[in-house]
């Protein structure tokens, strides 16, 4: 966990999104994003130990419209709905489906799910969020345009 | 039908149409199926060209739908599409009766070059 690469990260959603995608690793703490955020939890296989990811929302609509061929206020605005348009859900999902492959070197990870209120994540990721052992937070840029926050979270 | 093309995302099923567009089989037909299950169910009395399947699929995952497919003497040329990328699960896909595994994100050439053996070229 503590050896995920921003320039690997930045190469595999470049490559996605078929945009120039950034992640620059931040050293300090940032301060609380005001977007809306979106709790992703990843799976690490055989133990099923969980990794929770806390991003800015919009920065992840925006990665999804250019991943479907939507102009980024459009894509943003769509994954703000309530409820969240299926295209734009389904483009979100796979963006981090994708994005597992930054997360480990080794071993296997499963993309389980994303919510964006942390009141529906399973009781071990809560834990998780409240009380991360290890962080790794990066700031990510979309094609100069849009930028976002994108947190690591795991027990270890 | 010439591809059956088995994903759970739309997204990704769309996406790999246009990859198809791109790459020059713009004159075959495209079944698509949510997950293992549907697929058998589309592949009955159908003897497509290629199956191209996703990997974590619910219901039955892409292993066990080509596990199904080869148990029932189908040799179908069959491939995966999948973010998965360990040397296990290639070795695991290979094994079972794959002919190639092609790891998300991919590019339009990196369909033709897996395509183009069992295909031909566009």
């Amino acid at each position: 966990m503590s050896d995920i690469s921003p320039v690997a990260m930045s190469r595999l959603f470049t490559s996605l999104v078929g945009r120039d995608v950034r992640f620059a690793p931040l050293s300090a703490v940032p301060a609380e994003s005001k977007s809306r955020q979106l709790y992703v939890t990843y799976s690490v296989l055989p133990d099923k130990e969980p990794i929770l990811v806390k991003t800015d929302l919009p920065l992840f609509g925006a990665m999804a419209g250019a991943l479907v061929g939507l102009p980024y206020d459009s894509a943003i605005a769509r994954a703000e709905e309530n409820p969240m348009p299926e295209l734009i859900r389904d483009a979100i999902h796979e963006v981090l489906n994708v994005a597992s492959r930054g997360l480990s070197k080794d071993e296997r990870v499963l993309l389980k799910g994303m919510a964006q209120d942390p009141i529906y994540l399973d009781g071990d990721v809560l834990r998780i969020l409240k009380k991360p052992e290890l962080t790794t937070y990066f700031k990510v840029t979309l094609a100069n345009e849009i930028h976002g926050l994108f947190s690591i979270l795991s027990r270890y | 039908m010439d591809i059956l093309l088995v994903d759970d995302s739309k997204t990704m099923r769309m996406l790999v149409q246009r990859a198809l567009r791109q790459a020059g089989y713009r004159d075959l037909s495209i079944a698509e199926a949510e997950n293992g299950a549907q697929a058998l169910e589309k592949l009955a009395g159908e003897k497509p060209k290629l199956i191209l399947s996703d990997w974590n699929m619910p219901e039955m995952s892409g292993i066990d739908f080509l596990r199904r497919v080869r148990s029932e003497k189908n040799n179908v040329p069959f491939g995966f599409i999948t973010s998965e990328s360990s040397a296990e699960i290639k070795d695991t896909a290979l094994g079972s009766g794959a002919s190639f595994v092609i790891t998300k994100p991919f590019t339009s050439e990196d369909v033709q070059d897996a395509l183009t053996p069992i295909l031909g070229a566009r």
